[in-house]
């Protein structure tokens, strides 16, 4: 796998912060290319929106990234000191929502974005989105393998990720 | 900061968009923790529901269309308000500062004016002095 940068998307809200991955090379994140990809289709436009205003307003200004609102399709895997962070798909499938947005879940403050697709199958990892949930995966690995070796690390308040010599600018 | 491509698409987000996300995540929330203060599963739920699990699990997950049937039949299971829709009392109120007032008006038109009985001018009458009064 190729290097990454781990960069934010969204910290507007009070409550919760959003990162995303973007290929070292890349102009956009995974994220942005997800909601680009769906922001200019017709048959999506008000699900995406849904999306959009779910993540900023609901997560991210009043209540933050609670579990509710995650399905978790991976096993857990045990990271000190703030305990289990877990692969989830943000669940906004409400009224057959027909998209998937991946995540890494560390907090009700701290999420991670990757990319995301159409729902064609019943689990995350069926379907057209089974590539993007694979690479999610890995995203996650690796950015849960940095939290370990401690290469990077989360701030006190559990709002943002910093490398281990304090820059904001991380690359994995 | 926040994305471009985000905020593009917000920019353009209509109002009932923003009215359902909030609504439906609240409705959400207050299930789930309902059944959680409850003690019930999902599968415990289906079965006082008679549903299968996997239709409780789309109800939860929100893989759903929630109508106010099944909301109604949850509410009853669950013995709790999820839903409540404000009522304004159905009577008219009166503002103290009004008040009713009826005038009556009459028009009278083409009216000759009344002729008034008048008395001519008439020289006053000169009194004499009074010699005897002292």
């Amino acid at each position: 796998m190729n290097i990454f940068a781990l960069e934010k998307f969204d910290d507007q809200g009070s409550r919760c912060t959003f990162y995303t991955v973007r290929w070292e090379e890349a102009v956009w994140s995974e994220t942005d290319k997800y909601f680009d990809k769906y922001e200019s289709d017709t048959d999506f436009e008000r699900p995406i929106q849904e999306l959009a205003l779910f993540l900023t307003k609901k997560i991210g200004n009043d209540v933050g990234a609670l579990e509710d609102f995650f399905r978790f399709e991976h096993t857990a895997q045990a990271l000190p000191p703030s305990g289990k962070h877990r692969m989830g798909e943000i669940t906004i499938n409400y009224g057959n929502f027909p998209l998937r947005l991946y995540c890494l879940r560390i907090s009700d403050s701290l999420v991670v974005l990757f990319n995301g697709g159409e729902k064609t199958a019943e689990n995350a990892q069926g379907g057209k989105t089974s590539m993007v949930f694979h690479e999610a995966n890995q995203f996650a690995k690796r950015i849960l393998e940095a939290l370990q070796k401690k290469d990077i690390y989360i701030t006190p308040n559990e709002r943002e990720f910093r490398y281990f010599d304090d820059s904001e600018e991380i690359f994995l | 900061m926040r994305s471009k491509v985000l905020q593009k698409i917000l920019d353009k987000t209509p109002k009932d968009v923003e009215i359902f996300v909030d609504k439906y995540a609240d409705l959400v929330l207050r299930i789930n923790q309902i059944l959680r203060e409850k003690g019930y599963t999902q599968k415990s739920l289906a079965e006082k529901l008679e549903k299968r699990p996997s239709e409780i699990h789309k109800w939860l997950s929100g893989d759903h269309n929630f109508t106010l049937r099944s909301i109604a039949k949850l509410e009853a299971e669950l013995g709790e308000i999820l839903l409540e829709v404000p009522v304004r009392k159905p009577i008219t109120e009166f503002h103290t500062h009004y008040e009713q007032t009826t005038y009556t008006f009459t028009v009278y038109k083409n009216l000759t004016p009344r002729k008034e009985k008048t008395e001519d001018w008439k020289y006053a009458t000169i009194h004499t002095e009074l010699n005897n009064v002292g």
